[in-house]
């Protein structure tokens, strides 16, 4: 049982545990909506983005600096939503832009990303180990920034589930309703950018993906009715993370990418089992 | 009959395209259905989604009877163009029907749902409903809206002919019930002339309408046939609108074929 008590002996496996519920917690809230409506390869787009955020935080910041994680986020935040912006109004009520634009988008971004940190920053980190992410190197600046999160975002969402369901189901026809679908479309975007930059460290910028996909994809694909798929989402989340988290510190592999293969492993049983019954 | 709806001079174009609408004129009357004829990309579409306010013009104006942005009005547009990833249910599709201000109980959705003469279980997926229950079901979130001007894009598609008269008399039994002005668009000539009470036909820069009792679906396919391009149909004309009436090189009285449908 070594694998459990692990995480109440050990601050940074418990920081670890509870930095990636939480990120289930996040993910699995947005995960249907960003699958229905469609925007998954916007994800991946933001969060290749996000490392040009990171790059120029990384070389510009003080490294000694009080509140270096805080001002990390925080600088990333900000220059990911700058670069957000354009997808955000580009696709309101528009259609998506081409698969080549969201391309050209998050390569010069992350392109951006490591030229600047190669010409500015060298010596001031590992860029490139926010692609994979460690989540063994958290800090409790870390946890209450996901914890914040989960206090804005969860309420914003799960209370008005039905309103989200009907702005995806159809845009239009819910904005002749009277709802202000514009605020929720870019909602979905802010909140998107948030989740992500906060999982950077967590996951990293491509394994943060499949938390952001297939909690979603499963709940489609298994629920019942829409109100429901937040639920599943939620439960596969959390279910799929913590099994993950156990299996890396048993067998000593690394969190994200374990995360990200017991998901699509977990979603793959639960299609044979969905076609066996 | 109370005026609904005024539209005046009306002009459209999308970005650096040729005008899609041009000075439309026309007003729809409380307890009346506007029928909108035309080819494809003659403007209906387009047309419909102005009047739903999802479109600005570019000159002209859309005035609703009591001025005021509140008018209930629905918007039901084609199902192709819903979100089909969501395991959406009737009950959840109906329940949203007044959002943002209030969700639907459980009680009302059945009796419009009852109204409209589906006895299906709420918790069935809308994906899997026929066309012809979908539109009801759509009709069903109009009664609880409480919609006085409704907006439906093609809403007899892909039904049988039984189906489409089922479907219309239902929304003739909605307009006189409900006193509501009933705006659709469709391409079933026999069926718009059936059962709306004007029509409107549209190709881009010309348009006519309120000829109802003079035209019939011969007359209508041979407009068809040349597509509007030449035709000159104004209502201070008045008379029997026949193939005299438009300028097109096409002899149609020498043609066996009725011409072209979309």
């Amino acid at each position: 049982m070594t694998f459990l008590t692990d995480f109440w002996h050990y601050p940074f496996l418990l920081n670890a545990l509870l930095a990636t519920l939480g990120l289930s917690i996040l993910c699995g809230t947005l995960s249907p909506m960003i699958v229905a409506k469609k925007y998954a390869f916007m994800g991946s787009s933001i969060s290749h983005g996000a490392l040009l955020g990171v790059s120029i935080c990384m070389s510009f910041l003080e490294q000694t600096m009080t509140g270096l994680n805080f001002f990390l986020f925080l600088g990333t935040l900000l220059i990911t939503l700058i670069a957000v912006t354009p997808l955000a109004l580009t696709t309101f009520r528009q259609k998506l832009p081409s698969d080549a634009l969201i391309g050209l988008f998050f390569t010069t971004t992350m392109g951006s990303g490591i030229l600047i940190h190669q010409v500015f920053g060298q010596t001031k980190g590992d860029l490139l180990g926010f692609l994979f992410g460690n989540v063994l190197t958290l800090s409790l600046v870390d946890l209450y920034i996901v914890g914040c999160l989960i206090l804005i975002i969860t309420p914003l969402v799960w209370k008005r589930r039905l309103h989200w369901i009907h702005f995806i189901y159809n845009e239009e026809a819910t904005s002749v309703q009277g709802l202000k679908t514009k605020n929720y479309h870019y909602s979905l975007f802010f909140f998107i950018t948030l989740v992500i930059v906060a999982g950077l460290k967590i996951s990293g910028v491509i394994l943060i993906n499949s938390f952001l996909l297939i909690p979603g994809i499963f709940a489609l694909k298994h629920a019942p009715n829409a109100m429901s798929t937040f639920t599943y989402s939620l439960c596969f989340a959390l279910f799929t993370a913590l099994l993950a988290l156990v299996m890396a510190n048993t067998l000593d592999l690394p969190t994200g990418a374990s995360i990200a293969v017991v998901q699509a492993f977990t979603y793959f049983i639960s299609l044979l089992f969905k076609k066996a019954t | 009959m109370k005026i609904a709806l005024t539209v005046e001079s009306l002009c459209f174009s999308y970005q650096s395209r040729n005008e899609v609408l041009k000075d439309l004129n026309f007003k729809v009357h409380e307890n009346e259905i506007l029928g909108i004829l035309g080819p494809n990309g003659g403007g209906k579409s387009t047309l419909l989604k102005l009047l739903a306010g999802l479109l600005k013009p570019n000159t002209g104006t859309i005035k609703y009877s009591n001025e005021e942005l509140t008018t209930p009005l629905i918007y039901i547009p084609q199902k192709e163009e819903n979100n089909s990833a969501y395991p959406l249910t009737i009950g959840e599709l109906l329940a949203g029907a007044r959002l943002p201000k209030e969700v639907v109980p459980k009680d009302e959705v059945l009796s419009a749902l009852e109204q409209m003469g589906l006895k299906l279980p709420i918790n069935r997926p809308v994906s899997s409903l026929s066309g012809g229950e979908y539109q009801r079901v759509l009709l069903a979130k109009a009664i609880l809206f409480n919609a006085r001007i409704i907006l439906m894009d093609e809403p007899t598609k892909g039904l049988d002919s039984v189906g489409q008269d089922k479907l219309l008399e239902l929304i003739q039994h909605l307009k006189s019930t409900r006193n509501a002005s009933i705006i659709l668009v469709d391409h079933n000539i026999s069926q718009v002339l059936k059962h709306c009470d004007r029509l409107l036909c549209l190709n881009k820069n010309y348009h006519w309408h309120d000829h109802k009792e003079h035209v019939n679906k011969s007359i209508l396919e041979s407009t068809y046939h040349c597509e509007f391009e030449h035709l000159l149909i104004h209502e201070k004309k008045g008379g029997i609108l026949d193939h005299d009436h438009h300028h097109c090189e096409i002899d149609h009285h020498q043609e066996p074929s009725k011409g072209r449908k979309e």
